[in-house]
């Protein structure tokens, strides 16, 4: 059902300040979680692939706010002022991610993840025995790790994902705390501020675009490191549009639940989110399809690898819930007005936005998992200590965000388009 | 064109949108069911002072669409399934779908924009040459800058002196009995 | 206050988008009256030139059908050479047109309506430049329609798997539908044009188009919802149209064509060269028709601003290219790239990265996005470096695989007529536009004036 529109009562703005102490209960949570599945899980190699899609979501999710944040504040949107509080709340999944990028740097120099790395790889082919050709298989990887290594090599890695890290912090600081300013200050002062988020978007664009492509180039390419696709970074700046609409709508809809901001996101809003969803779903499958036709299309072994590999041992079942369940049933489902009007059904489908999300990056990396020794991952399969450590880091950011956001405004009241964004019609 | 002119209804002029929207609130509040409104752009909410239904223009193109995916994919189908070119290795059904997808693709498109414009002349009756209300004079600038209520003949509550002073009493001005 | 003054942000309130102070009266005579003025001497001496200019096409195609594709500078392993990069070029330059109505409607930019109906109509009319090159290219243009889904003698149809088929599907239903989705734009102000008509001549074609739009509500809704449901389906196909003309070369193997982000790679380039060809033109027209309330300083601004996100977006792609030729290890692909920047094309390998890349940087400065000059000479260094940038990728691929086929590529005379000759063909279109039809959308404009919003609390 539509939701009736009631006006904004601004007494209903702040978040209670219990938030911090349930945010602290839900960090252990989300630690004792992850913890846990790394003590059921033998196989440590499976437990650092699930650890990484878990990371990426939490990345994906941060970044996703924070180029929302911007876009919004760039093209001084009104109709996202009321919810723009709650994107620049999951902002914070950024500061999480410097904490959670040290087990994933323990992980990867144990030889869990990436095969180029100290010629991990080579050596795995080695070891694994009883594979046709292993000595030939070996001296590529040994070759083609050494042709990368310009690029890829451990201290340039770290030094780069460093850089992404930094970049993605300040941007974010920088944006919360003039954000958090507007909500004091004067009529002048909430408009320089304003302002300045919209100057510091500018440049921030470009350089959130870059980073997030070389850091899904870095963290999840390199996976299978001889492969190489131009559009990757594309697809998950795609899919992290897709996952911040979806968090925005479940997340407005629990705190209005609350009887927490009444009033300031309205059917119009929703409506325009659930735009946002749908449109960034179709560009998501817009990107997947060029990155597989293209490769099906020219038939490049070099290429098609990926495909191969991902394809292989059950695992093709992701590939095809990814093009049904992440495009299809969320264009059909989305595509009439009622239905993006219509607040049950779009929470629904931002329910399983996040999760085809979530089964994406695991078709992406889980099949690496062994790589390159041919079929090392295994049939395919779904572990508990996947799904655990995958919901801990996704609890964690959860926590980062209630934190964040514990005592504060949710709207931003102080915002000068904050009337006209409360107004507006969809025609 | 008749000898006998009968009555077509009644119009008014407004000179601004606030004016025309808060008449036809009044005149849908006095009963007034066959009114319309004439304007240079859409006013956004009129449509709801006097009650027109949402069209359904989306459901003609959605139609359009969907004929245009079914044909456009068996069409493919159906000159390849007799004689298969079977070219970079691409043979069969199901293996040659993503190739065919983007024919698909265009052809919906192109079927809904048809349908999108068919249906949109048909919901207007357009081509249609000949309005009563061409007859009034100063009517042209209904394209132009005034905006103009009419109370149809139509109406059950239609009463050509009653309306007429009516329309006047809310503030229309050249109120006038146009004739058919 | 000057009319090329900066207008000032604020954001405790919104710009006007109409300066001036114009009423709805006034919009409507300032559009309208471009069309019916006699006409001038300034629009017959562009015209002739045009006209005159157009006057090549015919010629350089009797040559070529008389002689054969010999007469062009085409080659091995060039094949597909100039007319091809023209082809692209000229699909490029559509894509703003339909940017600008179908996703900044969608996305609810009000300044778009200034703007839209120009644009549009260069969409129109860079599609029928463009639909030429690929017809005549074919060498036995009298055998053009096997282009099309019709099976020969032997009953076989055309191949399916074929992104050159793709791409007569794709590029026809692009021009079908900007057409249409232009036509239905014209509409309401077709209406006005005959309402204000004062010989029967032009009332009766302007009345014959304007099909008998009164403007009563009931047509108002559905014309408002069929140009919705047009943008909202204008704006998968121009990500299509320029995604399938992509794959035209990405479908391929060859070093330089082969990418995956092919398909972004040549929407994004289209839809900056139609930023660029907008605002050079925009900047001229809108003094030289007497514009400057309608198309403010403002919306010319935006249009900045957007093609430097463009331009962003352009250079990011030159990177991502480069950096993945050189990371895949690939050893044809980084030769090529090497090739470009050095080789016998770097001249225009670098005429593209400066002009698409470098020199759009210069709308981060305000002066710069207010100034009408720097405007007219960027957009037209854009326009000219993306003519390069597909020149560059598809003269590269000249040193492929097999050194015993490396060839250059010099164009003839007949190559640049022909390409002279379409430009000639778009400014002649473009000028007869100017001449009978608004130029700017009227009720749109109209309708996101602050005097439109009818003011709720006077009666409630």
């Amino acid at each position: 059902m539509e939701s009736p529109k009631i006006p904004f009562d601004p007494a209903t703005a702040k978040a209670p300040t219990s938030w911090k102490g349930l945010s602290v209960l839900l960090a252990l949570v989300g630690a004792g979680l992850a913890a846990g599945a790394w003590f059921i899980q033998k196989d440590h190699s499976r437990f650092a692939h699930a650890y990484l899609v878990g990371f990426m979501l939490v990345a994906l999710i941060g970044t996703g706010a924070l180029m929302f944040v911007m876009l919004q504040q760039l093209s001084r949107a009104g109709w996202s002022v009321s919810s723009r509080r709650i994107a620049e709340g999951w902002m914070s999944s950024l500061f999480l991610l410097v904490l959670l990028f040290i087990p994933l740097v323990l992980l990867a120099k144990q030889g869990h993840l990436y095969a180029w790395l100290t010629d991990f790889g080579a050596a795995a082919v080695k070891n694994a025995g009883n594979i046709p050709d292993a000595d030939r298989l070996a001296a590529h990887v040994h070759h083609m790790s050494e042709k990368k290594a310009f690029w890829l090599n451990e201290s340039s890695w770290l030094a780069r994902s460093a850089f992404y890290l930094v970049a993605w912090v300040i941007l974010a600081a920088l944006i919360l705390r003039r954000s958090f300013a507007t909500d004091v200050a004067d009529k002048e002062g909430a408009a320089a501020n304003t302002t300045f988020i919209g100057k510091l978007s500018a440049p921030g664009i470009p350089l959130l675009g870059l980073t997030l492509t070389f850091a899904s180039f870095d963290w999840v390419m390199s996976l299978q490191f001889d492969w190489y696709s131009t559009i990757f970074g594309v697809i998950h700046f795609a899919d992290s549009m897709v996952l911040i609409a979806s968090l925005l709508i479940i997340s407005v809809a629990c705190i209005q639940g609350k009887g927490l901001m009444k009033g300031a996101v309205n059917v119009e809003h929703k409506h325009d989110l659930a735009k946002w969803l749908f449109a960034f779903n179709t560009f998501f499958a817009f990107v997947s399809y060029a990155q597989f036709i293209i490769i099906w299309f020219a038939d490049i072994p070099e290429e098609t690898v990926w495909y191969h590999r991902h394809a292989a041992d059950g695992w093709s079942l992701l590939g095809w819930i990814s093009l049904f369940g992440h495009f299809f049933v969320i264009f059909f489902l989305l595509m009439s007005r009622h239905m993006k009007r219509n607040h049950f059904v779009t929470v629904l489908v931002s329910i399983w936005a996040i999760l085809m999300a979530i089964v994406h990056l695991y078709w992406e990396i889980m099949p690496t998992m062994g790589y390159p020794v041919p079929h090392a991952a295994g049939p395919f399969g779904v572990q508990l200590a996947d799904i655990l450590v995958i919901a801990g880091l996704l609890t964690l950011s959860f926590a980062a965000f209630l934190f964040t956001l514990s005592g504060r405004n949710l709207v931003a009241v102080g915002d000068p388009r904050l009337q006209e964004g409360l107004k507006f019609e969809n025609y | 064109m008749s000898t006998t002119e009968k009555v077509w209804g009644v119009v008014s002029r407004f000179d601004n949108p606030t004016d025309i929207l808060a008449a036809a609130e009044k005149a849908r509040a006095q009963g007034y069911k066959k009114i319309d409104v004439h304007s240079p752009f859409p006013i956004h909410g009129i449509e709801k002072a006097i009650g027109v239904k949402a069209t359904p223009l989306p459901w003609i193109s959605l139609l359009g669409g969907t004929i245009g995916c079914l044909v456009a994919w068996y069409f493919q189908y159906w000159t390849t399934k007799d004689y298969p070119m079977i070219i970079s290795g691409k043979p069969g059904l199901l293996d040659s779908t993503p190739a065919w997808f983007v024919i698909v693709f265009c052809f919906t498109i192109l079927l809904c924009a048809f349908a999108t414009l068919g249906g949109f002349m048909v919901l207007n009756d357009f081509p249609k040459f000949y309005s009563p209300l061409h007859k009034i004079k100063g009517f042209e600038r209904a394209t132009d800058d005034q905006f103009f209520l009419v109370v149809s003949a139509a109406d059950p509550q239609f009463d050509q002196r009653k309306t007429r002073d009516f329309l006047a009493q809310i503030g229309g001005q050249d109120v006038t009995v146009v004739t058919d | 206050m000057s009319q090329n003054a900066y207008i000032p942000d604020n954001p405790n309130e919104r710009v006007s988008l109409v300066q001036g102070g114009l009423n709805f009266s006034q919009v409507t005579e300032t559009v309208a009256s471009i069309a019916e003025r006699p006409t001038s001497k300034i629009w017959l001496f562009a015209f002739l030139h045009a006209a005159g200019l157009a006057g090549l096409v015919p010629l350089a195609l009797v040559v070529l059908l008389w002689n054969g594709t010999g007469v062009w500078g085409l080659n091995n392993p060039q094949a597909w050479a100039w007319d091809i990069v023209n082809f692209v070029f000229w699909v490029g330059i559509a894509h703003a047109g339909t940017f600008i109505s179908s996703i900044l409607t969608l996305t609810r930019q009000p300044w778009r309506t200034s703007i839209g109906r120009f644009a549009e109509a260069m969409t129109v009319f860079s599609v029928a430049c463009a639909g030429m090159f690929p017809a005549v290219h074919v060498g036995r243009a009298w055998c053009a329609h096997w282009l099309f889904p019709v099976p020969n003698q032997m009953d076989l149809w055309p191949n399916f798997h074929s992104p050159l088929l793709w791409d007569v599907f794709a590029v026809n239903t692009y021009a079908t539908v900007s057409v249409l989705f232009w036509y239905l734009g014209l509409i309401p102000d077709l209406a006005t044009m005959r309402d204000r008509a004062k010989n029967s001549v032009a009332k009766i074609a302007y009345g014959v188009f304007a099909l008998g739009w009164t403007g009563s509500i009931r047509q108002w809704m559905n014309f408002e919802k069929a140009y919705q449901i047009f943008a909202a389906i204008a704006t998968p196909l121009i990500c299509a149209v320029s995604a399938v003309v992509s794959c035209d070369f990405a479908g391929s193997q060859i070093p330089g064509w082969h990418a995956t982000i092919f398909p972004l790679y040549f929407v994004c380039g289209a839809v900056f060269q139609g930023f660029c060809a907008t605002i050079f033109l925009m900047a001229i027209f809108r003094t030289t028709l007497g514009l400057e309330n309608l198309v403010t300083m403002r919306h010319l601004e935006n249009l900045c601003k957007i093609t430097l996100a463009l331009s962003f977006i352009v250079t990011y792609i030159y990177f991502m290219e480069y950096f993945i030729a050189k990371f895949s290890g690939n050893p044809y692909e980084a030769f090529c790239f090497d090739n470009r920047m050095v080789g016998w094309y770097a001249v225009g390998y670098w005429t593209m990265i400066i002009c698409n890349g470098v020199i759009p940087q210069l709308f981060w400065f305000r002066a710069v996005r207010n100034s009408i000059p720097a405007m007219i000479v960027i957009g037209f260094l854009g326009v000219f470096g993306m003519w390069f940038e597909r020149y560059i990728i598809i003269m590269a691929i000249s040193h492929d695989f097999l050194p015993s086929s490396w060839e250059g590529f010099m164009p003839t005379f007949w190559d640049c007529a022909l390409f002279l000759g379409s430009i000639g063909t778009f400014f002649t279109l473009l000028l007869i536009f100017i001449r009978f039809v608004p130029v700017i959308s009227i009720a749109e404009v109209k309708m996101v004036m602050p005097e439109a919003k009818p003011q709720h609390g006077d009666h409630h």
